[in-house]
């Protein structure tokens, strides 16, 4: 039986080339194809609204705007910000999303888990009731370092240790979210910012916010995009990825800087969106296999496709008003999570 | 095939503050099989993992030929010394070549990009464990027997001179035990892979060990050649069991004949 491949060419094929090739085929397509629904989706953000507005005058706002003309402000100040929101968020979710349930091989793992969202929300409301800001280009400071705060805190008491960190995470969600509450029943002022942050939106930012926050994303999204063979080996447990050579704890703190990069910024951006961050690497699992180099590029088209597709959707449904992206995504989300769940293949992870 | 031997010296281990290990020393002989064997909770398993570096030592030290094992990098020691643990996970809807390709990891660059000698390398991994047929399944398909051939082609894939396994023959029949030590065995013999394991069954063990390192309470009672080691003494002091060890027909090596308190005198 120890023979050298040449001498075996037997009877039997040995890997099939063929089916490898078409798998290969089959991601690469999936690549391309949310590719492609990303950038319609982007052209949708920018074309569609409660305004009605022709796609030359879109195109007229984004390369020849006029000052006066109310089609170009719409396009250039809300519909422009909101899908550069859309993005950066949405790929952050999905990358967070992907590195949290990898890290901790938690199918049901999503950046909320590290009580990432409650410490954001928490800071949030303090903003509004302590300094009373309630500008987004204020308050999204305030969200970031209320997730670092939150997540530095979860790791280093669950360091290593999966279940540690899962446990450690929603027991400080659980403790934070009463503290939100109290601060909301006696202020109303603050619950009535507090209500339209946290139910996941992605107007009132400008672009200014955007600019000072992507930064994050894409270090995050670089260190995902690194990390992502890392989490090959980790899937295999933690001592099969110890044995093969990788300093898991190294991983792990990594990972764990990723994810507050990426889920801060989203958090910040956006507000405590569910759902994304649980749905989208499922869904990635699902098209390119259990590779989490596959995954991690799947996962941040996925992310924004999902989420500023929430958003041009919650745009379209209602007359004269909208929805809000957080509404829909879950919305959105809930199906496409159930459809994966009753797949073949759950939770690779 | 290396002529270095993996060696512990003075090594302490333990979980918590409970020391399970204090102050061993142990050769694994290069170019040998080696069992461990011992009742539960002797500290064999620990005792492999801290040879492995998964467990941090608390005193003493390791050393591959003149290298302190601890003060390698990770990677170094991944494409020297293999490890086959217990608690290996097999993610759903991986397939068999694939897993099989992640024990090239340690050779691999961060994005971990495939080289037509890494698939040549899993290939013939694939073949020798006589998994190539199934190169396309997923794992979590396949039988116990299969399933534990495909991790050991994983850790061929990492084409280490030495093999550590924890347990290998564990929830496996006595048929897919025999092939899986025959499978080692075969390694060794034509690779001169050194190869150390713990056993459960003391029988197996005594068959297919060139050196047999019997343990007991985290200290080697006995250790050599299984004709001189498995005694009736031997298996009284580590197992507290009083045994009959016959000649084995088969193999001729030691086999022992547990007694119990319904039979025998």
């Amino acid at each position: 039986m120890l023979t050298s491949p040449r001498e075996t060419s037997g009877e039997v094929t040995r890997p099939r080339p063929d089916l490898v090739r078409q798998r290969a085929r089959r991601r690469t397509l999936a690549l391309l194809t949310a590719l492609a629904c990303l950038l319609v989706i982007i052209l949708a953000s920018l074309a569609l609204g409660v305004r009605d507005i022709l796609p030359t005058e879109v195109w007229n706002a984004l390369t020849a705007p006029v000052t006066g003309n109310q089609d170009h402000r719409v396009v250039l100040e809300q519909r422009l910000p909101r899908t550069g929101v859309g993005l950066a968020a949405g790929a952050a979710l999905g990358l967070a999303g992907t590195l949290v349930q990898g890290v901790t091989r938690n199918p049901i793992a999503d950046p909320g888990l590290l009580g990432l969202n409650a410490g954001a929300s928490l800071a949030v409301v303090c903003a509004f009731w302590l300094l009373g800001i309630t500008a987004p280009a204020g308050y999204v400071w305030f969200a970031f370092l209320g997730a670092a705060a939150a997540a530095a805190l979860v790791f280093s008491i669950g360091a290593g240790q999966p279940v540690r960190l899962a446990l450690v995470g929603a027991t400080v969600t659980a403790l934070i979210t009463p503290l939100i509450t109290l601060v909301l029943l006696r202020d109303p002022t603050a619950f009535n910012l507090y209500r339209f942050w946290a139910v996941g939106s992605l107007t009132g930012r400008g672009l200014d916010t955007i600019a000072a926050l992507w930064p994050f994303v894409a270090v995050g999204a670089v260190l995902a995009g690194a990390l992502a063979h890392r989490l090959n080996m980790l899937a295999l447990g933690d001592d099969v990825a110890r044995a093969l050579g990788q300093r898991v704890g190294t991983t792990r703190t990594l990972a764990g800087v990723a994810v507050v990069l990426l889920a801060g910024t989203a958090t910040a951006l956006a507000g405590p969106i569910a759902l994304v961050g649980l749905a989208v690497p499922h869904a990635a699992r699902r098209l390119v296999g259990t590779d989490y180099r596959w995954i991690t590029a799947l996962a941040a088209m996925l992310g924004p496709v999902m989420l500023l597709g929430a958003d041009v959707i919650g745009r379209l449904v209602l007359p004269h008003t909208e929805l809000e992206a957080g509404v829909v995504a879950a919305l959105i989300g809930a199906p496409v999570l159930v459809a994966v769940a009753r797949g073949r293949t759950v939770a690779g992870v | 095939m290396s002529d270095l031997a993996l060696r512990a010296e003075g090594v302490s281990l333990g979980y918590d503050g409970r020391r399970v290990i204090d102050g061993l020393d142990l050769v694994i002989p290069p170019g040998r099989i080696t069992a461990i064997v011992g009742p539960n909770a002797c500290g064999k398993s620990t005792l492999l993992r801290g040879l492995a570096r998964l467990h941090p030592l608390e005193a003493g030290r390791v050393t591959l030929g003149e290298d302190d094992v601890s003060r390698m990098p990770r990677r170094e020691l991944a494409r020297r010394v293999g490890m086959l643990p217990q608690s290996s996970i097999a993610p759903d809807g991986v397939r068999v070549a694939e897993l099989v390709g992640r024990g090239r990891y340690p050779h691999q660059g961060w994005f971990g990009r495939h080289s037509s000698d890494d698939d040549a390398v899993v290939l013939a991994a694939l073949e020798s464990t006589g998994t190539a047929d199934l190169a396309d399944r997923q794992v979590q398909e396949l039988s116990g027997g299969q399933r534990q051939r495909v991790w050991i082609a994983m850790v061929l894939a990492q084409q280490t001179d030495i093999v550590l396994l924890d347990e290998p023959t564990t929830f496996l029949d006595v048929r897919h035990q025999l092939d899986l030590l025959d499978l080692l065995t075969e390694l060794n013999r034509t690779r001169g892979t050194t190869v150390a394991m713990v056993l459960h069954e003391l029988n197996l063990a005594s068959r297919y060990a060139d050196n047999l390192v019997v343990m007991s309470a985290g200290q080697i009672v006995a250790e050599g050649a299984p004709d001189v080691v498995l005694t009736q003494d031997v298996v009284l002091r580590a197992f507290g069991l009083e045994a009959q060890v016959v000649r084995d027909p088969v193999s001729g090596s030691p086999l022992v004949v547990p007694v119990g308190r319904f039979h025998g005198a």
